[in-house]
């Protein structure tokens, strides 16, 4: 069963790797990725600092910190699945 | 020896971590490893404390350290680590993880690359595919571990934390450290998020991006986080270098007293 996954893990990889090659390869695209997801955080808490009132500053801040680790566990996957 | 403490407001603003800073110097951050207190590294703090300011902090729901959430990934108690550090107004530092601190470290060296000076990794993987996981034995622990009491945990976890020899020439000193763990209980839920944080960490594929001057050490009879893991991490970061002790097991700061003079030379080095 995990002879089965594990091969099943290689083909999807090897597929991300190919489909992947026109955007820059899949490093490239994990790295925009999780560029992104820090700059939106960091947009969450910028803005939860400046506002600074209540429930504004708690919303903005829970947001920052969902989009960082929803973002986390999304690259901790991908990366697993592309070996990148 | 001077030493202080506090607690610091994180990034998030509804979080609240507890550090305590010993000695004067250049500065080092400890980051402890699963379901333990910046306290248990009461050895590692008497060694390096002489020369250097130690700084060590409970991640949030563990000791003093508070939050609504728990903190389910390694980036997110890197990030914590690193408010600290704001807090403290420390521009670079030296880091020493252990375990799932020395996954948190790595992200910190990653997130956060400039404000890093040398980086020490102590029995802890790097995850992704390459990563070598546990025994089922140990693996089965973890999921018994969940349903203890403290004490009960701490004690059963012996077997799994400690290397043969130390367990034969060294239960004063085992004794030890869990009368000090026992002093800084855990919420279970935050155990269980930080056991999620480390079976979700994955550095391995930019390893080779940390730029820090890096020493990797452990313990060649732990059965944790097996050594393999620690040639896999050296094999990815070039120029790092690797420190097996041969008889040691998972906890090895408490089995090979020395380690931390040959650590704190380390950072003297890179001062």
């Amino acid at each position: 069963m995990d002879d089965v996954f594990e091969h099943a893990v290689d083909v999807l990889g090897k597929v991300g790797r190919t489909v992947l090659v026109p955007w820059g390869g899949a490093e490239a695209c994990v790295d925009a990725y999780e560029t992104a997801i820090r700059a939106v955080t960091d947009a969450q808490l910028g803005a939860a600092r400046a506002v600074g009132v209540e429930p504004v500053r708690w919303v903005l801040a829970t947001c920052a910190d969902l989009t960082r680790d929803i973002g986390a566990t999304h690259l901790s996957g991908v990366r697993w699945v592309l070996d990148v | 020896m001077s030493s202080a403490s506090g607690i610091v407001n994180g990034l998030d603003g509804h979080t609240r971590l507890y550090w305590e800073a010993t000695g004067t110097g250049d500065p080092v951050l400890l980051v402890h490893g699963l379901g333990l207190s910046g306290g248990a590294w009461w050895r590692t703090v008497d060694a390096l404390a002489p020369a250097m300011r130690v700084i060590t902090f409970d991640h949030r729901g563990i000791g003093r350290s508070e939050s609504w959430s728990y903190a389910y990934t390694t980036e997110a108690l890197a990030d914590d680590a690193v408010s600290i550090l704001d807090d403290l107004a420390i521009e670079r530092i030296h880091v020493y993880g252990f375990s799932l601190g020395g996954m948190v470290a790595q992200q910190i060296a990653l997130r956060h690359p400039d404000r890093v000076r040398s980086l020490v990794l102590g029995a802890t993987h790097s995850g992704g595919r390459r990563a070598t996981a546990p025994e089922p034995e140990v693996l089965e622990f973890f999921r018994r571990r969940a349903r203890m009491r403290s004490e009960e945990a701490a004690w059963a976890s012996v077997p799994y934390n400690y290397g043969p020899r130390a367990r034969t020439e060294q239960m004063d000193r085992i004794a030890e450290d869990i009368e000090r763990r026992l002093e800084n209980p855990f919420h279970e839920r935050a155990y269980r998020a930080q056991l999620l944080a480390a079976s979700l960490h994955n550095c391995h594929g930019r390893l080779d991006r940390i730029r820090a001057p890096t020493l990797i050490v452990h313990g060649a009879r732990d059965r944790m986080i097996p050594v393999a893991n620690a040639r896999t991490t050296a094999n990815r970061l070039p120029g790092a270098r690797l420190a097996i002790l041969p008889d040691a097991g998972h906890l090895y700061p408490t089995e090979e007293p020395a380690v931390d003079e040959a650590i704190g030379e380390f950072f003297a080095a890179h001062a």
